[in-house]
């Protein structure tokens, strides 16, 4: 699913990971269910879940919940959007599509998967789909979401100012 | 019992909003339901663990997905009579400002109901209900009807 990304951005502003990946591992959501990043690059990004039974959604199956993936999926999208944009852009979801495409086998480990296809200077589109641990090419969901960029600060309230 | 059949307990003894108690993640996220005005409601209160990103002091989006996805099943449930439980086909959720550290509120709406799908939208908002943080669509599935035996 790998394509050629153009950047808006000066090719001097580069993403920086180490700082995004301490951002995420920090979340107090992402700690919360033990969401974990795994890969954080150009091309993708990929993050991991471990199958817990606070997380199911259909206790007669012990799938998981939907709000769980969806979750999985909205925090993979943004990181492949984070690892490539300027260090400091802060990124907020504008809207995302979930597919549930059939439920998660119970007790395996869930992955996210998601690449970030189009940039413009104040959107960032992203797809991807999530599967269980080992098993890409059966997919449990597939995504896409929009992400609107702000140039600075991760998160930060610049009160609509920008530099 | 099944989900199902602890599901139309609760539905024939009109205790639906007790039937976040039956589903693990929903207590996990500490989401829950209640009638005010006639409406059926749910609310996800705010946690300190519910922050996605800390610098702007916000929720997880992917929470209030959760939120909106779980508001729609409950109110699918209220409103069509099966004896097994609906399945969820997708949803399209819409983010329209950030989610404060405050509570969430969401309500649902049957757009249309076939004899095999129903599309229901959902609002979820902060202050009041003019003013939303989020919107969702959700398609469910839904299993054959009841035969009716009389």
């Amino acid at each position: 699913m790998t394509n050629k990304v153009t950047s808006p951005f000066p090719p001097e502003l580069k993403p920086d990971i180490e700082a995004v990946l301490h951002f995420y591992a920090t979340s107090p959501h992402h700690r919360a269910i033990g969401l974990k990043s795994v890969v954080a690059d150009a091309d993708k990004a990929v993050m991991k879940i471990a199958y817990d039974p606070r997380f199911v959604g259909n206790p007669d199956t012990g799938a998981l919940h939907g709000g769980i993936v969806t979750t999985l999926l909205d925090s993979t999208g943004a990181l492949a959007v984070l690892a490539r944009v300027p260090a400091g852009t802060a990124v907020a979801t504008l809207d995302l599509r979930i597919d549930y495409l059939r439920p998660a086998i119970p007790k395996l480990d869930l992955i996210g998967e998601s690449h970030c296809f189009r940039i413009t200077p104040n959107i960032a589109f992203s797809r991807g789909t999530a599967f269980e641990d080992g098993k890409p090419d059966d997919p449990v969901a597939n995504f896409v979401a929009t992400y609107m960029l702000k140039p600075v600060g991760i998160g930060m309230d610049t009160g609509g100012k920008q530099p | 019992m099944s989900l199902a059949d602890d599901i139309a307990k609760l539905r024939a003894e009109e205790r639906l909003t007790e039937v976040i108690d039956l589903i693990p993640y929903a207590r996990f996220i500490g989401v829950h339901a209640y009638w005010e005005d006639g409406q059926l409601l749910a609310r996800l209160p705010y946690r300190d663990d519910h922050i996605g990103n800390y610098t702007a002091n916000i929720f997880h989006g992917g929470l209030i997905g959760a939120l909106m996805e779980h508001t729609a099943f409950m109110h699918l449930l209220h409103h069509v009579e099966r004896n097994r439980l609906p399945k969820i086909v997708n949803i399209s959720a819409n983010y329209l400002r950030p989610v404060a550290p405050t509570d969430v509120i969401a309500s649902g709406a049957i757009v249309r109901q076939g004899a095999r799908v129903a599309n229901v939208r959902v609002r979820a908002w902060q202050k009041t209900w003019d003013d939303p943080v989020a919107t969702c669509d959700v398609h469910f599935l839904l299993p054959k009807p009841r035969k009716q035996t009389d």
